[in-house]
């Protein structure tokens, strides 16, 4: 593009909004040119912050001026219809130049009252946007709600992946569909592109996948149907940023790619951000070599319901067609139902709980901010009442004063709207930068203008409300004597409400967030049952090209790990099947004697992760030996099966008997053979830092090496700190072969990853507890301070009578905390009654955890007696003289 | 409508300013933008304000809309170029300007300065 930098996409939809100013015809005629111009003289003013603000306001103004002259029209003079009402001071104006020279005049209320709402109003409209975005927008393919996500049924009711000719059975024989699709989960493949050979995450897919979808490649073609037949020729349709990043953008014509040991034709170019269930760069038929086995589960499949059919019509159907499989195929199959729901509801069910929770908080803050704006104007209304009054003798009437009241709310809450709108609009740039990959579909999501206007709305109508306060008591007491009375009974019990609704919502959100952070502290102190924190993983696989029988790439794997304990600062190097805090599917049922049938899953005995692993992993990563040994190098593919079972696997199959000497097998082993359990080591926690019991079958990796073929991952013990090693490993594993590419990462960066989705939930409402804290401290003292304003004269008397000045601080204050405590009281009861919700996020706190309520509670009381001190202290100085005079 | 050019005088500023950038080529309203705010050092130029002037002239018969030059960007844009009457106009409005700019400079306003 040779034009200037787009501006943001939100400015022009806000000026498209503003447009309504003007007539309709002068819409239609001009609209798009003038949002071009715009965005033009945006983009000339991007540079500098000073330059948009001033766009912004010349453009409004602009518009102001021309919506007036085109509905007065152009035939007559302008100038003059202009300058008339500028002439006549109209009211409105006048008002508006007293509320903000009134406004200036208090520049410590008007900044925080306008800090106050912005910070309600951008911390909601984000939360409530990206619940929107995620949650409730549809999903990138056609007509997405006739899509559904389709799994088997387990006896028990488990869901597992659907298996290839179970797949091809519901396909063939389904009525209902207008397309049933199967997708083989991501792998890693390695793809020789221009750039050498990279490891891509790929995806196998059934035919049809994209036209199913309804999305197909913009440039190109989807993959035909001699492609996705045994035997047809490689075909691969590649994402939009692996094309342009790996493939240098070039013409599809002749393009081809190294994939694994194939050449692949590349035949079509995906739309930018298309995704199906996760981020992938080559999509491939797998359809060319299925795995034709009826319980291996490993296909992701989705259907597009048709015209006639409903969820629970084709549900039936496909649940006949899962039974007529299991009579037919009764010793292949393990499931004889299906599970289906809506695809969206597959996609976005893991993140609802985490949004919803954030959104709680948002809210929470909203309703703080509302009753704290109410509270300042409460507050300010009792400064002003002098004022008002003395207004009102000299003759303004009521109208006057109510209406130049609700003008300085207006103003007020249109300074703290658009501070809120631009503070909102930066706290999304940094959400979506920060959280892209723990949250799906986040990169689609913007600041929601129904959202952003509602919000607005609700901060602006409780300004509007509260602002009229003054107005209300100045009218009826119009001729009293402001200063120095004491508050009515009403009104008094509004402020304590006030006070005490305010505390209770902080109490609120404050306990959520402390949980959390408690929470989080527990996952990172978490025994992983290794020590991690010296750890360095390392995946690869070798090229089959160049390795292409088992033994060739078990000999390349073990040397490249002698190489690699020759790495300066490297301890020791142990290898695995799976890299500890990586989700692995490789879990599966295990069977003790007497081996019937092993397909049958009531023959199972219990579900363990399958890992092949060297005689020197567990000592790599600090997993202890509890009994008999691990496996050693004469465990050969000649010798008898061997197993090593984790504590945990133990205690479940036998309970009360001696592991050591029992026989098992695991269905990951593919052999099916009987092993002889040789040794029980400690637990380790490998799938997530939360997750702990997990029972574990290791097996060694020279008597199954059919598992290096897929990539193999070796640990390597740092003697210091891990990081500074992952250069010299890459370096000596591309010495010893230059397409290797592996991955390296650090033990205590997978830990963190683990945890991210949780760390972001936590430092949003760390930032709303934040927010609250600081809201609700200002709140308090705005209410103390206004309190000690009215009760001047009564304070005043008891001075003269001969109070000591510290009995009348002390008085303030505990009547402050009483307010505050009862707050902190009902909050936690709230808190309480509600720790349901928050039960499911935390990991070895309970939500009622007394020591967080604690905390909480001293916390605010100790906001409360900070924020009454100021005002308490005045009180003590009160001239009694002049309190008692008055007016 | 009347041919006569005077009957359009005194024109606004800003209009005689579009019917001058219109003068030499066809343009759209960004570059009669850069145009008018170059010759007016600067003076910024809003879209309102430029569109309702634009439709004025138009209704006038000043202007009028025209296809896009070739080579022009891809957008949809209205392209305008300025009318024979509009050049009449604008050359009468001038002469009035000088007019007025000639008496002015003769005034004993101007010539005796305070007094």
């Amino acid at each position: 593009m040779t034009g200037p930098r787009r501006p943001p996409h939100l400015a022009l939809r806000l000026y498209h909004l503003a447009l309504i100013l003007l007539p309709r015809s002068f819409r239609d005629q001009f609209e798009e040119d003038m949002i071009l111009l715009f965005a033009e003289r945006m983009a000339e003013a991007r540079a500098s912050r000073r330059g948009r603000a001033r766009l912004w306001m010349g453009a409004l103004a602009d518009l102001l001026r021309a919506s007036i002259a085109l509905r007065v029209g152009s035939d007559v003079d302008l100038n003059a219809a202009l300058e008339a009402p500028r002439r006549r001071r109209s009211p409105l104006g006048r008002d508006l130049r007293f509320a903000f020279r009134t406004l200036r005049r208090a520049p410590g209320f008007a900044l925080t009252a306008s800090a106050t709402l912005a910070i309600g109003i951008a911390a909601t409209t984000v939360m409530v946007s990206l619940v929107r975005g995620v949650l409730l927008r549809p999903l990138p393919y056609a007509e997405p709600d006739d899509l559904v996500w389709i799994a088997e049924r387990a006896e028990n009711g488990a869901e597992l992946a659907a298996s290839y000719p179970n797949f091809a059975d519901w396909r063939e024989q389904s009525r209902g569909f207008d397309g049933l699709i199967a997708g083989f989960p991501v792998f890693s493949r390695t793809v020789g592109a221009a750039n050498g050979p990279v490891s891509s995450p790929t995806m196998g897919v059934s035919r049809d996948f994209f036209e199913v979808l309804g999305v197909l490649p913009i440039v190109g073609r989807s993959l035909a149907p001699e492609e996705t037949r045994p035997g047809g020729p490689l075909s691969v349709v590649v994402s939009y940023g692996f094309w342009s990043r790996e493939l240098g953008g070039r013409a599809l014509t002749g393009l081809t790619l190294q994939f694994d040991d194939e050449v692949a034709e590349v035949v079509g170019i995906m739309p930018p951000g298309f995704e199906f269930m996760e981020p992938v760069d080559v999509w491939w038929s797998f359809e060319r070599s299925p795995i034709e086995i009826r319980n291996a589960h490993n296909y992701w499949v989705v259907g597009r319901l048709g015209p006639t059919a409903s969820l629970s019509s084709a549900h039936a159907d496909l649940d006949g067609i899962a039974a007529a499989i299991a009579e037919a195929y009764p010793d292949e199959t393990s499931s004889r139902a299906v599970w289906m729901r809506s695809l969206h509801e597959q996609v976005v069910g893991g993140s609802r709980r985490h949004l919803t929770l954030l959104l709680s908080g948002a809210v929470l803050l909203l309703l703080i901010a509302c009753s704290n704006i109410a509270s300042m104007l409460l507050v300010r209304g009792a400064d002003r009442s002098r004022e008002l009054s003395v207004r009102a003798s000299i003759g303004a009437r009521r109208g006057d004063i109510v209406r130049q009241l609700l003008t300085e709310s207006v103003v007020l809450a249109t300074i703290g709207a658009t501070l809120g709108i631009l503070l909102g609009t930066l706290v999304m740039r940094g959400v979506r930068a920060s959280a892209v990959g723990m949250i799906p579909r986040l990169e689609a999501v913007q600041l929601d203008l129904g959202v952003l206007f509602a919000v607005v709305a609700i901060s602006l109508g409780a300004t509007l409300l509260f602002g009229l306060g003054p107005a209300r008591r100045s009218s009826a007491g119009a001729s009293s004597p402001a200063r120095g009375t004491t508050p009515s009974g009403s009104e008094s019990a509004l402020w304590r409400v006030l006070v005490a609704g305010e505390v209770a919502l902080a109490t609120l959100l404050l306990i959520g967030s402390g949980l959390l952070v408690r929470s989080l502290a527990e996952i990172f102190n978490a025994d992983l049952g290794y020590d991690g924190s010296r750890i360095v993983s390392v995946s690869f696989a070798p090229p089959g090209s160049r390795y292409p029988s088992e033994s060739d790439r078990l000999e390349f794997v073990l040397r490249a790990m002698d190489e690699l304990r020759n790495v300066p600062g490297v301890q020791s190097v142990g290898l695995t099947g799976h890299l500890p805090m990586q989700w692995s599917s490789q879990t599966g049922p295990v069977v003790l004697p007497p081996f019937g049938n092993l397909e049958d899953p009531d023959e199972w005995d219990a579900r363990a992760g399958f890992r092949i692993v060297d005689e020197h992993v567990f000592q790599t990563l600090g997993v202890p030996l509890l009994a008999g040994r691990t496996v050693e190098p004469t465990d050969i593919r000649e010798s008898p099966p061997v197993a090593v079972v984790n504590a945990a696997l133990a205690q479940r199959l036998w309970p009360d008997e001696d592991p050591l000497g029992q026989q098992l097998v695991s269905l990951w082993d593919f052999e099916h053979a009987s092993a002889t359990v040789v040794g029980v080591v400690g637990e380790a926690r490998h799938w997530s830092v939360e997750i702990g019991g997990q029972p574990e079958v290791y097996m060694s990796v020279r008597q199954r090496p059919v598992h290096v073929q897929r990539g193999v991952r070796v640990v390597v013990r740092a003697a210091d700190r891990p990081g500074p090693l992952v250069r010299p490993i890459r370096d000596r594993l591309s010495v010893l072969d230059p397409d290797l590419r592996p991955t390296i990462r650090t033990v205590p960066d997978a830990v963190r990853a683990s945890v991210a989705d949780r760390r972001f939930t936590l430092f949003v409402l760390l930032g709303f507890a934040i927010a609250g804290l600081l809201l609700s401290g200002v709140g308090v003292y705005g209410v103390v301070a206004y309190t000690v304003a009215r009760r001047a004269r009564e304070i005043g008397i008891r001075l003269a009578l001969g109070a000591r000045p510290e009995s009348v601080v002390a008085r303030v204050q505990r009547r402050t905390l009483l307010w505050v405590g009862s707050g902190v009281l009902l909050g936690s009861l709230v808190a309480l009654a509600t720790a349901r919700v928050v039960a499911s996020f935390l990991y070895d706190v309970t939500p009622r955890d007394p020591a967080t309520y604690a905390a909480v509670a001293l916390t605010l009381l100790g906001i409360g007696f900070c924020a009454s001190y100021v005002p308490a202290r005045r009180s003590s100085r009160i001239d009694p003289g002049l309190a008692m005079r008055g007016d | 409508m009347s041919d006569d050019p005077n009957t359009f005088l005194p024109l606004h500023p800003l209009e005689l300013r579009i019917l001058l950038a219109l003068g030499s080529e066809t343009r759209h309203g960004y570059a009669l933008v850069k145009e008018v705010e170059g010759a007016s050092q600067g003076k910024a130029v809003f879209p309102a304000n430029l569109y309702r002037r634009i439709r004025d002239l138009l209704r006038k018969g000043l202007v009028a809309e025209t296809a896009a030059p070739p080579g022009a960007s891809p957008e949809r844009r209205k392209y305008f170029l300025v009318t024979a009457l509009g050049r009449s106009v604008a050359r009468a409005e001038v002469s009035r300007l000088e007019a007025l700019l000639s008496d002015a400079k003769g005034s004993t306003l101007l010539a005796g300065g305070e007094q």
